[in-house]
């Protein structure tokens, strides 16, 4: 018998952030007050509009360089999700071609692979972030090229399990029965069937991404100044921290808020989407 | 309700059930699991419960054992009186030293009933220390005991087996030895045999015929399997749709069914050595629970459904001395046959 | 069937030899063994599983052949070697007069049209993913693909025949009951008009009042197409309702094979009275023979020596344990593998 729990409606703030966030990222450039990436020393270090001292004009402030704060970061807003995104989809195409393929085929294949997989997962993925993009060289598309191949792992793993579970079903076995041919069983019957823990993973995996890439960029790793990625105005704030508190904050918390909603989001699907339909003859 | 056209002659009840309700509260409306289900068991004697799928047979003896799984579980009205006290009543602290002492419980699934963790002797020990029968060494004893008397063979051996090293049958022997441990007044079977194999069953069957003889147990067993209930049963209860649509003494449920549900049942299963040439069938699909008809609730099934069927339950009428049956047919006293 | 088992048994026995010229599946010998993997790599090869252990039968175009047996018997391994989802060890497999080894991609192709599966669970043999005339219409999608409006009678047709509404096509399986979904399944399986269709305790899941529906459709069909069967079961009962012939399994060996009747009248094995002893009649009051076996059912891994029966067995010898019985011809179509009977 189900179990009655408050319904489990969808997060809305957490949609509502990200879609916001989304949003931005598509008209950021529109709607910047100022540009992002230039600005004037004499109006370094203005305040936030609530602080004394703050003006209308730069309602988030702005920093060492003069530029505008809030223009920055709706410029990052689109960096983050650009990269996010794309992190996303290259590390889950990969993982689920791994996946699929090591999970249904078994024997050598799905040894090897697995242990390429073991192997990218015992490394700790910051070293290895850090040490590709020193190869790599700073840029957007090297940062989503690092975290595409950090990536893939985790997916490859759970992903393979779903199909270890799939693959032993009446229906694919029926499948076989029927003669069908390699293709038509893994694209109609056995990737179907792992879309929704792909999906679960592809969100989880867009918070941790960004997270990810702020990291980079901090320790100067991802994309270089004087772009407005959040990570790296993080980083380019740190010394002034006690002076213009602001210039560290404020990134920080889009950066927080937008991980922390697709959390929330993930988790929520990954409720939804548990096997209730457990129906009887 | 009273249940006195329910009781055998001349024998207090062990176990009294009166117009026990359970509904369930789910987001897709109210489940109305039992709905209004009274019975008896006397010492020494064997109810049968019968019923598919959604019937209510397991949430009765859940709701007995007040096992419901929370908080949509409720128990919504009625009274379920064991030896004197209406176990409704209890506390959570009474009811704990209640199961497993004077009522116990063997389940469906060998394989899950056992913790894989603790040794066999580790978990038959367990009621009987948790309830007080022996102390010391003599809660061991009368652990190996135990096990004698469900037959487990080099019983001392096997008191350091661990669950994976043992077959299904031999765990729902183990699982029956727990169960009887504190020597209870009345044991409830819910499908003990469905899961294991033909021969294990006859076995297990016999186990606990043999259990009954010997402790003088109240049993129920629930199940969906006719086989089992002509052999161990003394009366039968047929649940649909969370009500007991007819019940009466075994014998009688197999030469003289009364309830069109029971009569259809019995006619579409296949029977070793009767000439049939094509099997019966009942028409349409089990009850959705959250969208029962209104009247009763096999109506839409049953070939003898009228009108009156379709908008009122119907009573419960006594067809004859201890044989009850809720149909409109049988008020004008028509048998089916 | 081909001839109910009332007429048979008044007519008196055919040996199922007389009937058709050659049968549609035979299997001589079959053997199937699991090598149980140890050591790192999987390659310390510690224990050898005998799950199936020399089993021959044959189908006839028409039959119901059963396998029936408790855990560990082999008869689901049985099934999957017949149906080619496992290679077998030892033994043969003919399908119309060849060798199944020695097939050829095309002649793979074509088994594959003709030998069908319906499995027990109605919950997972059928992707949830995909609509039921999808569904339905896939084993003519792979082997004979027809026009859209072709394809969607078909199905029509296949879902009358099992007793479903054409709208059901644009439904998916989980909208429906474990007794639709079996009738999804078998109109899946009838697709292509297989000439076998391996049955896997098709009923076994279901509630019991809908049981008997899906029970008499797979008999209606088989009057009406003339498919054959491999029945797969534990109830005793619905075997003998619906098969001609059947073989009792025990620990990867046939240890009694007769017509249906023939063997709920006069079954000889041991094993087999004591499976048709705990499958009692309905009736209580009926005399039973109380044969209550003892024992475990023993693992394959380790098989009793000689008749594998014979631990438990009341009229056990000390040949049993020493000499494993071979499956002998008591009487026309009546093959008993035990050492009270016959000699050898």
């Amino acid at each position: 018998m189900t179990e009655m729990r408050s319904a489990d409606h969808v997060p809305r703030f957490p949609l509502g952030i990200l879609l916001f966030v989304m949003a931005i990222a598509l008209v950021g450039p529109w709607i910047v007050p100022f540009d992002p990436q230039d600005g004037n020393l004499v109006d370094q270090f203005i305040p936030p509009i609530w602080m004394k001292g703050g003006s209308m004009l730069h309602i988030c402030g702005t920093d060492h360089m003069g530029r505008d704060v809030l223009s920055r970061l709706i410029a990052g807003a689109r960096i983050s999700m650009i990269v996010g995104f794309t992190a996303v989809i290259f590390s889950g195409c990969v993982g689920t071609l791994v996946a699929i393929t090591a999970g249904y085929l078994g024997g050598a294949v799905d040894a090897i692979l697995m242990r390429l997989t073991d192997a990218m997962m015992s490394m700790p993925y910051l070293l290895i972030g850090v040490a590709l993009a020193g190869i790599l060289g700073p840029g957007i598309f090297n940062l989503v090229v690092v975290l595409a191949v950090m990536g893939w792992a985790s997916y490859a793993r759970i992903i393979r399990a779903e199909v270890l579970k799939v693959k032993t079903l009446d229906y694919v076995v029926i499948a076989r029965i029927t003669d069908c041919s390699l293709a038509r069983i893994l694209w109609r019957h056995i990737f179907p069937n792992i879309l929704n823990t792909l999906i679960v993973l592809a969100t989880l995996h867009f918070g941790t991404s960004i997270i990810l890439a702020s990291s980079l960029s901090f320790l100067g790793m991802g994309v270089s100044p004087p772009t407005p990625e959040w990570g790296l105005m993080v980083a380019e704030g740190r010394e002034h921290i006690s002076s213009a508190w602001w210039l560290s904050t404020l990134p920080g918390i889009c950066i927080l808020l937008t991980c922390l909603s697709a959390n929330l989001l993930g988790d929520w699907l990954r409720r939804r989407m548990d096997p209730k339909q457990r129906q009887r003859a | 309700m009273t249940s006195d056209s329910h009781n055998s002659l001349h024998r207090t009840p062990v176990l009294d059930v009166q117009d026990l309700r359970t509904y369930f509260h789910t987001r897709s409306g109210l489940v109305k699991a039992v709905d209004g289900v009274s019975f008896s068991v006397a010492r020494g004697e064997t109810l049968g419960i019968v019923g598919e799928s959604g019937s209510g047979k397991s949430i009765t003896a859940l709701s007995i054992m007040r096992l419901l799984p929370q908080p949509a579980g409720r128990i919504a009205g009625g009274r379920v009186i064991l030896a004197g006290e209406d176990l409704l009543t209890k506390s959570e602290a009474e009811m704990r030293s209640i199961r497993g002492s004077r009522v116990s419980m063997i389940l469906q699934d060998p394989m899950t009933s056992l913790d894989p963790l603790f040794t066999i002797g580790d978990q038959v020990a367990e009621p009987i220390r948790a309830h007080g029968r022996a102390s010391g060494k003599g809660i061991l004893d009368r652990a190996i005991e135990m096990l004698r008397l469900v037959k487990i063979p080099s019983p001392e051996a096997r008191m350091n087996s661990y669950p994976h090293e043992i077959s299904g049958g031999m765990r729902q022997r183990i699982v029956s030895a727990m169960a009887i441990a504190c020597e209870p007044q009345l044991l409830i079977a819910d499908e003990p045999t469905t899961s294991l194999d033909v021969t294990i069953q006859a076995q297990l069957i016999s186990l606990l015929k043999e259990l009954q003889e010997r402790l003088g147990l109240a049993m129920i067993i629930i199940t969906h399997d006719f086989s089992v209930v002509s052999r161990i049963c003394h009366r039968v209860a047929v649940m649909y749709a969370g009500r007991i649509v007819e019940s009466t003494d075994v014998q009688t449920l197999f030469r003289n069914p009364q309830h069109p549900y029971t009569v259809a049942l019995l006619k579409s299963l296949p029977q070793l050595g009767a000439d049939i040439q094509r099997l019966q069938t009942i028409g349409g699909q089990p009850p959705d629970l959250r969208n029962l008809p209104n009247g009763c609730s096999f109506a839409p099934r049953c070939t003898h459904a009228t009108e009156r069927c379709h908008q009122q339950y119907p009573a419960e009428v006594m067809v004859a001395e201890g044989h009850v049956v809720s149909c409109h047919m049988l008020e004008t006293s028509s048998a089916i046959k | 069937m081909m001839a109910s088992n009332t007429l048979d048994s008044a007519i008196g026995m055919r040996s199922p030899d007389e009937l058709a010229p050659a049968p549609l599946i035979r299997v001589l010998n079959l053997q199937k063994h699991y090598h149980l993997a140890d050591g790192v790599l999987g390659a310390g090869g510690k224990g050898l599983v005998k799950a199936v252990d020399g089993v021959s039968f044959n189908i006839r175009k028409g039959q119901t052949v059963s396998l029936v047996g408790e855990s560990g018997c082999g008869k689901t391994t049985t099934a999957k070697n017949v149906l080619l989802v496992e290679r077998a060890t030892g033994g043969t497999i003919t399908f119309a007069g060849q060798d199944v080894s020695t097939f050829d991609r095309l002649e793979l192709r074509r088994f594959r049209r003709s030998v069908q599966a319906v499995f027990q669970d109605p919950f997972s043999s059928l992707n949830p993913r995909m609509k039921v005339l999808d569904i339905i219409a896939e084993p003519i999608d792979v082997h004979q693909p027809l026009s859209s409006m072709e394809r969607k009678s078909r199905v029509a047709e296949l879902m009358a025949k099992v007793g479903l509404g054409l709208a059901a096509g644009d439904s998916y399986p989980h909208e429906f009951s474990g007794g639709q979904r079996q009738r999804i399944a078998i109109a899946r399986a009838m697709a292509l008009q297989p000439e076998l269709i391996v049955l896997d305790e098709p009923v076994s899941s279901l509630d019991v009042s809908v049981r008997a529906q899906v029970t008499n459709l797979l008999r209606d069909l088989q009057e009406e197409t003339g498919q054959s069967y491999l029945l797969i079961a534990h109830d005793l009962a619905m075997v003998h309702y619906m098969s001609d012939i059947i073989c009792v399994m025990y620990l990867g060996k046939i240890v009694e094979m007769a017509s249906s009747q023939e063997l709920y009248l006069r079954p000889q094995h041991p094993y087999t009275q004591a499976l048709f002893a705990a499958a009692l009649p309905y009736d209580p009051s009926q005399p039973i023979d109380n044969i209550v076996l003892g024992g475990e059912i023993p693992s394959p891994l380790n098989p009793p020596s000689g008749c594998h029966f014979h631990p438990r067995c009341p009229h056990a010898m000390p040949r049993c344990k020493e000499d494993p019985p071979q499956l002998q011809e008591l009487a026309s179509g009546h093959h008993v593998a035990c050492h009270l009977h016959g000699n050898l």
